[in-house]
């Protein structure tokens, strides 16, 4: 009750200024949307349509205040995710198991129309320091919490580390809590580092340095191989964009000789698993279904089976595994495609496919190409830094697990959309100064 | 208890941001 009652205080206070302006309500439907606290709640709030409430503050606020809002310079993006709407619309349309199909077309398309509306309300860095800062603390509620069970000696491997009411699920599952802990870091590091809010909010700098721990020790604790992979990509990111090379190689030793010497045998052991991935079970079951997703789509490589397609391989993955193992999936239960971009052939087939990794390429192309551009603000550019590097995060940890359709991503995209009505206005502003001097 | 520390930190920092970012949109609208 005492938790509800915390949990509408933020939100109610949140939804109340979005009113008046789109970004603090855009900011309140993209940390609910993490959170997701009617999933958390077991009070008044538990199955509240509380995405519907905030998203529905966020239109208001948009229609109250369109003079704040600009026109996003960059069309790219915003056609990719048109046509990607239109297309997934006609796959599930067609979709060899229409009513799974249906049920997550409707939480896709909301995240898709939501990435479109983003950077029609990004138009300062202010406002896009703010959608990061939503995102990490929406995170930091799960790291938090699985930071300190680790520490505690609460986790192990096949335990749950975050109980929500909707079981092992969402953000609360072992591997996308590791990604997700994993490309909270950067985002952290901007936040203590760089931000706009670094002097402003009291205690913010140790907050984050405490955040970042956390997330580190919630890797460790949700016994995750794809965290491993993803803190391996972070540390060679954090290398290559970093003036102290040496320092961060350095630091990246030591960091692991920690928490190497701090986990488990069992940990180490799990981790070391990673060799043998086509003898270990769970490993194992993630190449039959990549295989068996590459026959499912020769009957149908233009659409796909449509959202949750994997349920066809119900019964049939035993034929696709290796005779040398004793392994077997006779139990006729299906298995998820555990990889976005089999899961995105799978449902959307290879035109699906080709759309949805044009949409990241182009996100991490602007990012990159912003992250190098030495005439371009140093703020907006290590926005950019921030913003290629969990791209890259988030597609190596994507090759382990079925995120593909997970807001964050879009989030990241709409973001980089966002960066660029950021950056345009910031070169018309510094262009508009510089004629004033000269005719001065 | 932890989870009781995890809420009021998220809590804490929500609504910290928010009005932080008011309070510097404020500063630079009356620049």
């Amino acid at each position: 009750m005492l938790s509800d009652l915390l949990w509408s205080l933020a939100i109610g206070v949140c939804g109340l200024l979005g009113l008046r302006s789109p970004y603090i309500a855009l900011y309140t439907v993209i940390f609910v949307d993490i959170l997701k606290p009617q999933a958390l709640s077991y009070g008044f709030l538990a199955n509240a349509s509380l995405s519907l409430f905030v998203t529905a503050i966020l239109l208001v606020s948009m229609i109250l205040n369109l003079k704040k809002l600009t026109f996003p310079n960059n069309f790219g993006i915003t056609v990719l995710l048109s046509v990607f709407i239109g297309w997934i619309t006609y796959t599930t349309s067609i979709a060899q198991f229409p009513e799974p199909a249906w049920f997550k077309f409707d939480y896709v398309i909301k995240t898709i129309i939501m990435t479109i509306a983003i950077p029609f309300v990004l138009n300062t860095r202010l406002k896009i320091e703010i959608l990061l800062c939503a995102i990490a603390v929406g995170v930091s509620y799960y790291t938090v919490i699985g930071g300190l069970r680790t520490a505690l000696g609460q986790g192990g491997y096949g335990m749950p580390l975050i109980s929500t009411r909707l079981g092992d699920s969402g953000i609360a599952e072992t591997s996308t809590l590791s990604m997700v802990a994993v490309f909270t870091i950067p985002i952290l590091f901007y936040i203590r580092n760089q931000s706009l809010f670094r002097d402003h909010i009291p205690f913010l700098k140790n907050i984050t340095i405490f955040l970042v721990i956390c997330c580190l020790l919630t890797v460790v604790g949700t016994y995750a191989r794809t965290g491993l992979v993803g803190l391996v990509f972070l540390s060679f990111l954090f290398y290559i964009s970093s003036r102290h090379k040496f320092r961060i190689a350095i630091g990246s030793i030591i960091l692991a000789a920690c928490l190497f010497l701090m986990a488990s045998d069992e940990y180490v052991s799990r981790m070391q698993t990673i060799e043998n991935a086509t003898e270990e079970g769970s490993a194992l079951g993630r190449i039959v279904v990549w295989k068996w997703t590459i026959d499912y789509v020769s009957d149908r490589p233009l659409t796909g089976g449509g959202f949750q397609a994997y349920i066809a391989n119900a019964g049939q993955l035993s034929q696709y595994s290796p005779d040398t193992t004793d392994f077997n999936f006779d139990d006729n239960r299906p298995k998820a495609f555990h990889n976005i971009l089999f899961e995105v052939l799978g449902e959307q087939g290879y035109i699906g496919l080709l759309i949805y990794i044009l949409l990241i390429f182009r996100s991490w192309q602007l990012n990159w190409k912003l992250s190098r551009d030495t005439t371009a603000d140093s703020a907006l550019r290590a926005i950019a830094t921030v913003l290629h590097q969990v791209i890259i995060i988030y597609c190596a940890c994507g090759m382990f697990i079925g995120v593909a359709y997970a807001p964050w991503i879009f989030y990241f995209i709409g973001i980089s959309s966002g960066l660029q009505n950021v950056l345009t206005i910031s070169r018309q502003g510094s262009e508009g100064r510089e004629r004033k001097l000269a005719r001065s | 208890m932890l989870t009781f520390f995890a809420k009021i930190l998220v809590v804490y920092l929500a609504l910290a941001f928010v009005f932080s970012a008011l309070k510097k949109e404020n500063e630079n609208d009356a620049e």
